[in-house]
């Protein structure tokens, strides 16, 4: 039969296209999920932002602590730098060559001034272990008119008083709280010229006349204070690199038992019944896990630190196996917690921040697995199937890492923390990426709470 | 997006690309509504069965495999007629009734008509293909478009093969005749 014809009607029809029915798009979206109602974000990007929101949102709350607390201390002292600087003191030879911020602030000169006659002479002291020093002594002897000059005490009249005052006042709970020496200003100070003032020599046993590096002192007391900070708390998000994986054959990816008496029984064996004479492969798209955790970081020496708490992993997989025809795709979410003990070291240590380095071993347990896997029969979808996962087998892995720690405030710092871990083969047949890269880099990102 | 070639278009939709996806649909959706309009005549029949078409041209496309350029297209074509064949079997809606009026006309001579078109224009040829009884109408498109033979044809309408033989040659007696009257149209 020549079939000639055929061809032409054929050829003829082929670029004839008639008017698409109303609204099909919308009722194809409508009736599927298929199509993504946005373009896919990849999940690197999305934990990417998502932690560097989470961060914005630190430094944002953060900031606001540190810019409130700087407000606080701003109005509760005085500012004395140039007051100092004005000056020429004779200093004491214990205070000579200390460096300016140490002997500077108003509460050393003011106290200083407070013992002297207006002469300049003072009649009895004792230095800060209490040893009586005859303050006469030309290494002693103080000039009152270069650190009150005529200006500052006269002209400025009541507004150097409450600045006084108000110092005087800080200097004296300072004290109290720093040595236990009860120190009470006289209230005459603040009303009167500081020539007039006369000292007692029970004042001058606890003056901060002695205490000539006062503000050093105070100053290695609020580090002693930090120093003690020796309970952190850690909120952190970690990811890790997903991976891929190609095998010939099925893998664990189908049960392996599949017979013609079982056809029609269960999906997986219909697949490899197809398949007999197939070429079969499996792929696997591991995506890049998520960890979230809390922890509980302990100083037990300066440098050294141990830390514990718990963690919670989520790995999310992909998985294609059987033919190009007949295939099972799995879609598999694994969850886990983990306690993780930790040693530290701080190797450095600068104003705010500090790098250290970690080792840590975890223990991990799978508290929640699913697996939903579609089988496709000649390019038609076939039915669906869920299954749970569980794995008896604990998931040990060791790492190490290095860290760099940002102190935001005396309390919260940022800390991020590359790393690499290595997952130590558990026999579990249940596959994910912790099997597929045994050795893993990670980048950890979070916040830390001292206290 | 437009001028993507097929393979990667196909690429990009098993990956779930939405804007691949639509570029698909644009682009061969008027085509297939084609296809599937020479099988059904119904217009809501044809929006639901273009809805499906497409569902599982979407969640198969997994299993194409390119052959070359016209390769996805040929396949997208398959699960349209597939679909449509499907939806008159499970309705029976095959109209196996004989034509009226057709004249006697041999094999040769039917041939003959069918293909010399240059003068006809397609949307003249759909519109004769869409008069034909749906029974008629089925084993033609098979034979012609989908490239059965008398037996696979009778294998999938459910009929015997020496019908299927005979339903053609009526179905392409019918066109000739259709062509005819058509020409005579044109030319006073």
């Amino acid at each position: 039969m020549n079939n000639s014809w055929k061809k032409e009607f054929k050829n003829k029809m082929e670029s004839w296209q008639e008017p698409v029915p109303d609204n099909l798009w919308a009722d194809i979206c409508n009736r599927t999920d298929l199509i993504p109602k946005h373009k896919k974000i990849p999940r690197t990007v999305l934990f990417f932002r998502t932690a560097g929101i989470a961060a914005a949102c630190i430094i944002v709350a953060a900031g606001t602590m540190f810019f409130m607390e700087g407000r606080f201390q701003k109005t509760g002292t005085a500012d004395t730098g140039n007051l100092i600087a004005e000056t020429d003191i004779n200093l004491p030879d214990d205070v000579v060559g200390m460096p300016s911020q140490e002997i500077s602030g108003i509460h050393g000169i003011k106290e200083i001034s407070s013992l002297m006659d207006i002469d300049g002479s003072v009649s009895d002291t004792r230095d800060r272990d209490g040893m009586h020093r005859n303050m006469n002594d030309e290494t002693t002897r103080y000039d009152t008119t270069a650190a009150f000059p005529e200006d500052s005490t006269e002209n400025d009249g009541e507004n150097s008083k409450n600045e006084a005052g108000t110092s005087e006042n800080n200097a004296t709970d300072s004290v109290n709280e720093g040595n236990g020496n009860s120190y009470t200003d006289n209230p005459q100070k603040s009303d009167d010229r500081r020539p007039d003032v006369v000292s007692t020599p029970e004042d001058a046993e606890c003056d901060l006349t002695l205490v000539p590096d006062y503000d050093a002192l105070v100053a290695r007391q609020g580090q002693r204070l930090s120093g003690k900070r020796r309970f952190s708390i850690n909120a952190s998000v970690s990811g890790t690199p997903g991976g891929s994986d190609h095998t010939t054959g099925y893998g664990n990816a189908l049960p392996a038992n599949a017979s013609v008496e079982s056809f029609g029984a269960d999906p997986s064996s219909d697949i490899r019944l197809f398949n007999r004479t197939r070429e079969v492969n499996t792929d696997t798209k591991y995506m890049q896990p998520i960890r979230a955790g809390v922890t509980f970081r302990w100083y037990f020496a300066d440098r050294w630190s141990l830390e514990s708490g718990i963690s919670w992993s989520w790995l999310h997989s992909r998985t294609t196996s059987g033919s190009e025809q007949y295939y099972c795709r799995t879609v598999r979410n694994l969850h886990y917690i983990g306690i993780p003990v930790r040693i530290g070291y701080d190797f450095w240590k600068g104003n705010h921040m500090k790098a250290y380095i970690s080792a840590e071993a975890m223990a991990e347990k799978c508290v929640a697995g699913s697996s939903v896997s579609r089988y496709i029969y000649n390019g038609a979808n076939g039915p669906e199937k869920t299954d749970d996962i569980r794995e008896k087998q604990l998931q040990w892995s060791v790492s190490a890492m290095a860290g760099f720690q940002y102190d935001m405030t005396k309390t919260v710092s940022l800390y991020i923390e590359p790393g690499a871990s290595w997952h130590i083969p558990n026999g579990s047949g249940v596959d994910n990426v912790y099997k597929a890269r045994q050795l893993d880099f990670s980048l950890g990102l979070g916040v830390r709470f001292s206290f | 997006m437009d001028a993507m070639a097929e393979q990667t278009l196909a690429r990009k939709v098993s990956e779930r690309d939405p804007d691949a996806m639509k570029t698909l649909y644009d682009r061969y959706a008027g085509y297939l509504t084609a296809v599937c309009s020479r099988y059904i005549d119904s217009k809501e029949d044809i929006n639901d069965l273009m809805q499906e078409s497409f569902i599982k041209i979407f969640s198969g496309i997994g299993s194409f495999v390119f052959r070359g350029e016209g390769s996805l297209k040929a396949w997208m074509s398959r699960i349209v007629s597939n679909t449509a064949i499907r939806h008159l079997q499970q309705n029976s809606r095959l109209d196996m009734t004989s034509l009226d009026n057709v004249q006697a006309i041999t094999d040769e001579e039917a041939d003959t008509s069918l293909s010399e078109l240059d003068d006809i224009p397609p949307e003249v040829i759909q519109g004769m293909i869409k008069s034909l009884p749906s029974g008629y109408r089925a084993v033609f498109n098979l034979f012609v478009f989908e490239d059965k033979s008398h037996r696979e044809i009778a294998d999938i309408l459910g009929i015997k093969e020496n019908s299927s033989a005979s339903q053609l040659h009526r179905a392409k007696a019918r066109l000739a005749q259709q062509i005819q009257e058509y020409r005579k149209m044109t030319t006073r």
